[in-house]
């Protein structure tokens, strides 16, 4: 992972420059890293969509992106100034070969213009059916070299947004594509969970500490429970949810990600393929879940129904837009896992994501063994296992360690208590934006922090056979009211072995 | 479902408030604390006195605090509310200035039934939840948010034992009732009664019990009154048959209640007990009795109808606030007020 922030002159190329990630989120964090001084003196940004748009028009829509969603308000004048000369924007279709011509036209000129000698960052924030035209044109308009005059060992690099597939051997198929155009080290697959502060604290908490790293292993951690619970429903996304699910849309990707990092060993250093080593190394762990009864044991799956949730009333799954009446499709997954190494050997791994819970959060948490000798059994407040690390990704970035004290008074009494670490409070700013991260590795062309094609592999070759036992029906979908924390399932998931999930 | 939408973005508001107080860095220095969720819930009219006691409990506590109040002339399907950090000065300024979140809410009816869902929104999972029961509280919202917190605390003679056994019921949390709290010193002086070993036996034959209660128009102004008997039946094995109270021989225990006009004290505060008993052929009679001084009792025990021994004790003087904050975190004999109040229900199940 690297620590110098300087970055070498280039051009972002945003594909997809009119939709919603963009002005939400790429564009905004652009803006905020010429704020904060990281964009490189020669930098140009080049938007590429369909809608027919002047530079202007697209410099303007770019302003009131910015102005609305940037995290820092007002904008800075001079910054927005600096910023808006280097824009232009490329109308065309994606599979538009002469709009490709006009792009390569573009950069050249920001080249001469702008000083941006060559650097290209290509940002694909298009449909996954787009991914394959766009790389094939720019390779046949030679964009995926860099140019002649570019400085020696300049690349371009392809931001791809998942999914990477939708199974083992579409992911696999669109790596081979790929990298039929482009060296893997000019893919940069995007998982914004990696940009997020806190996901890439637990690699400095577990590996710049000594502290934590002891215990950090089966002599002393009971079981992990890894959260990513949303309360938002489908908001129109109820076509896409259909064909993808839960499963693909969450634990695939963003879930086995936080898992990686929270159970990964040491790597040997902070370049980018040792780390990726250490999580494919993870991923290759994972004891398979195959068959119908390897399913019905270890894996839930489950649909909302109607509730109320942050004190609205809302539908079910069912009565979304765009959704089958009888769909079969999950909004909630849990699965308990293990992984066969000798660190974790014997803990187990308990993971859910859903939609519609009852709030937002994403959490790890730790849970440590139980005391040898209940010495304070009978004493009130006093817990079997009171020893717990949490890990907070979003929202509150923080880490708390739980453990429990006495209560001050001549009788002894015990209450659990939380050594809370915020990120909020601790810095008195705000983190980055994981979007604004990203972008800023992929155009310093540090990759540790996307995802790499062996990766996505294990990914997939781990939720394949679950997927295929689904289909057949195992386990059976249950139900679930939106605004709750899930199925009764999932908590007979972890009473099997005593445990049940913490309230995060 | 038509409203869908409006009570999250009010949320939404909030906590962008809420981070915004916290991000802004212009003011000065000062650290963000809770260590338990307060959740209150009163009347709009008991507001002013309740929210000093808040900010006192909260201050002290380092709570984050949700005060939920009910508007009915709001459109049933609004909910407003209002974000703000209670911030403990450190005068000497050799310390931090310590502060946490108050949010304020204030609930159309429809809403109210709602108020698990927005409650568990504004808190934070991570410490214990405690709803405090406040002054003319809506049912409709306790009874949405009682059985998910980890304490109750509530006054059952704002509330009326009933009404207060029924919340008791909803919730595994702990129980810690201000009533009782308030009345522990009572339960002390009684159990003084038996406390000699040759005493002992009596408490197992306690025949009859008068009590008295300062007057007033809340619902619960015999609460303590109630609470002392079910306290003592609880401890003692009583059963409630066919309106009749029954010792743990099946032997009726009477109970007569009177009220009090005195003024010096809060309505619906315990003034005189006696207790009656008898075992193995010696009858013995314990009073105590406020005295003038409000703060002072007199506790006298006669045995066989002689003098046996008189002493005078103090009523300590301990502030609504202290009182709420002990009752937010106290972790001994919470279990006494449950079983107490349990009693109460049973009561209510005999008859």
């Amino acid at each position: 992972m690297a620590t110098d922030l300087a970055v070498d002159p280039c051009v972002a190329v945003i594909f997809g420059a009119s939709g919603d990630l963009a002005r939400r989120k790429l564009l905004p964090g652009i803006y905020n890293l010429g704020r904060n001084r990281l964009l490189p003196p020669a930098f140009g940004i080049v938007g590429f969509a369909r809608r027919d748009k002047s530079d202007d028009e697209f410099r303007a829509w770019m302003k009131e992106s910015v102005e609305q969603h940037s995290r820092h308000k007002p904008i800075d004048s001079a910054v927005w100034d600096d910023l808006a000369q280097s824009m232009v924007y490329v109308q065309g279709n994606f599979d538009e070969p002469a709009a490709y011509q006009r792009l390569s036209e573009k950069l050249e000129q920001l080249d001469e213009q702008r000083g941006t000698r060559g650097g290209r960052v290509f940002y694909l924030s298009v449909p996954a059916a787009s991914v394959r035209p766009i790389v094939d044109n720019l390779h046949a308009a030679g964009l995926c070299r860099a140019p002649k005059s570019a400085p020696e060992g300049t690349y371009p690099r392809v931001i791809v947004e998942k999914p990477f597939g939708v199974d083992l051997e579409s992911a696999r198929a669109l790596n081979r594509d790929l990298l039929a155009k482009l060296e893997e080290k000019q893919i940069f697959r995007i998982d914004h969970y990696l940009g997020k502060e806190t996901v890439q604290n637990l690699l400095v908490l577990r590996f710049g500490n000594t502290i934590f790293e002891p215990l950090w292993n089966r002599d002393h951690i009971s079981h992990i429970e890894i959260t990513a619970a949303e309360h938002i429903g489908m908001e129109g996304r109820g076509k896409f949810y259909e064909a993808t699910g839960l499963m693909r849309d969450i634990i695939q990707n963003h879930a086995l990600q936080l898992l990686c990092m929270v159970t990964m060993e040491a790597p040997i250093s902070w370049a980018a393929d040792a780390v990726r080593d250490e999580k494919v190394k993870t991923l290759r762990a994972l004891r398979p879940i195959v068959g119908h009864e390897a399913a019905r044991l270890s894996t839930v799956r489950a649909q909302y129904t109607r509730g109320v949730v942050r004190g609205d009333e809302v539908h079910g799954y069912r009565d979304e837009p765009d959704v089958a009446a009888e769909s079969q499709v999950e909004t909630y997954a849990a699965l308990a896992m293990h992984l066969d190494n000798w660190r974790w050997g014997g803990v187990p791994i308990y993971l859910r994501a859903a939609k519609r819970l009852k709030k937002k959060v994403t959490e790890i948490a730790l849970n440590f063994r139980a005391l040898p000798h209940p010495l304070f059994r009978d004493v009130p407040g006093a817990a079997e296992q009171p020893n717990a690390l949490l890990l907070r990704i979003q929202p509150d970035e923080g880490i708390a360690m739980r453990f429990a004290t006495k209560v001050p008074g001549q009788t002894t009494a015990i209450r659990e208590v939380a050594m809370d670490f915020r990120y909020g409070t601790a810095f008195g700013e705000e983190s980055p934006e994981a979007y604004e991260r990203l972008l800023l590795d992929a155009m310093r062309a540090d990759a540790t922090l996307f995802t790499r094609d062996d990766e996505v592999e294990a990914q997939w070759t781990y939720v394949d056979p679950i997927l295929a036992a689904w289909r057949d029906g195992e386990p059976r979908l249950s139900t679930y009211e939106s605004g709750s924390w899930g199925p009764s399932e999932a908590k007979a998931l972890l009473a099997v072995e005593g445990h049940r999930w913490s309230k995060p | 479902m038509s409203e869908s939408g409006r009570v999250s973005d009010k949320i939404a508001e909030l906590e962008r408030a809420m981070r915004g107080i916290w991000s802004d860095t212009s003011e000065q220095a000062k650290v963000r604390a809770h260590t338990l969720n307060l959740v209150a819930v009163s009347g709009k009219r008991a507001l002013p006195s309740f929210i000093p006691l808040l900010d006192e409990v909260s201050a002290n506590l380092s709570a984050r605090t949700v005060l939920i109040t009910v508007d009915p002339t709001l459109p049933p399907w609004q909910m407003n509310g209002n974000v703000e950090a209670v911030c403990r000065l450190d005068p000497s300024g050799s310390r931090p200035t310590v502060c946490a979140d108050r949010v304020e809410l204030e609930l159309g009816v429809v809403v109210t039934k709602r108020a698990g869902s927005i409650v568990e929104a504004l808190t934070d999972a991570r410490v214990p939840s405690v709803l405090y029961v406040g002054p003319n509280a809506h049912d409709h919202v306790v009874d949405a948010l009682a059985p998910s917190v980890d304490r109750l605390i509530f006054d059952s003679v704002e509330l009326g034992v009933d009404r207060a056994a029924d919340i008791c019921s909803m919730s595994a949390g702990r129980i810690e009732d201000l009533a009782f709290l308030r009345m522990h010193r009572w339960c002390d002086l009684v159990a003084r009664f038996f406390d000699d070993p040759d005493r002992r036996p009596a408490a197992q034959a306690i025949r009859a019990i008068e009590l008295t209660h300062t007057s007033g128009d809340l619902p619960g102004s015999s609460a303590q009154t109630d609470l002392l008997v079910s306290w003592l039946g609880s401890k003692l094995g009583w059963t409630h048959r066919d309106e009749k109270l029954l010792d743990g021989s099946g032997l009726a225990v009477e109970v007569t209640v009177r009220t009090s006009e005195r003024q010096d004290v809060r309505p619906g505060t315990l003034d005189s007990v006696r207790v009656d008993a008898e075992a193995a052929g010696s009858r013995v009679r314990g009073v105590i009795q406020r005295e003038a001084n409000p703060l002072r009792a007199a506790w006298t025990l006669e045995v066989d109808g002689a003098p046996h021994a008189t002493r005078q004790f103090a009523f300590p003087k301990r502030p609504d606030a202290d009182m709420a904050c002990r009752a937010a975190v106290a972790q001994d004999a919470s279990s006494l007020a449950r079983e107490a109040l349990e009693f109460v229900k049973s009561k209510t199940r005999a008859a």
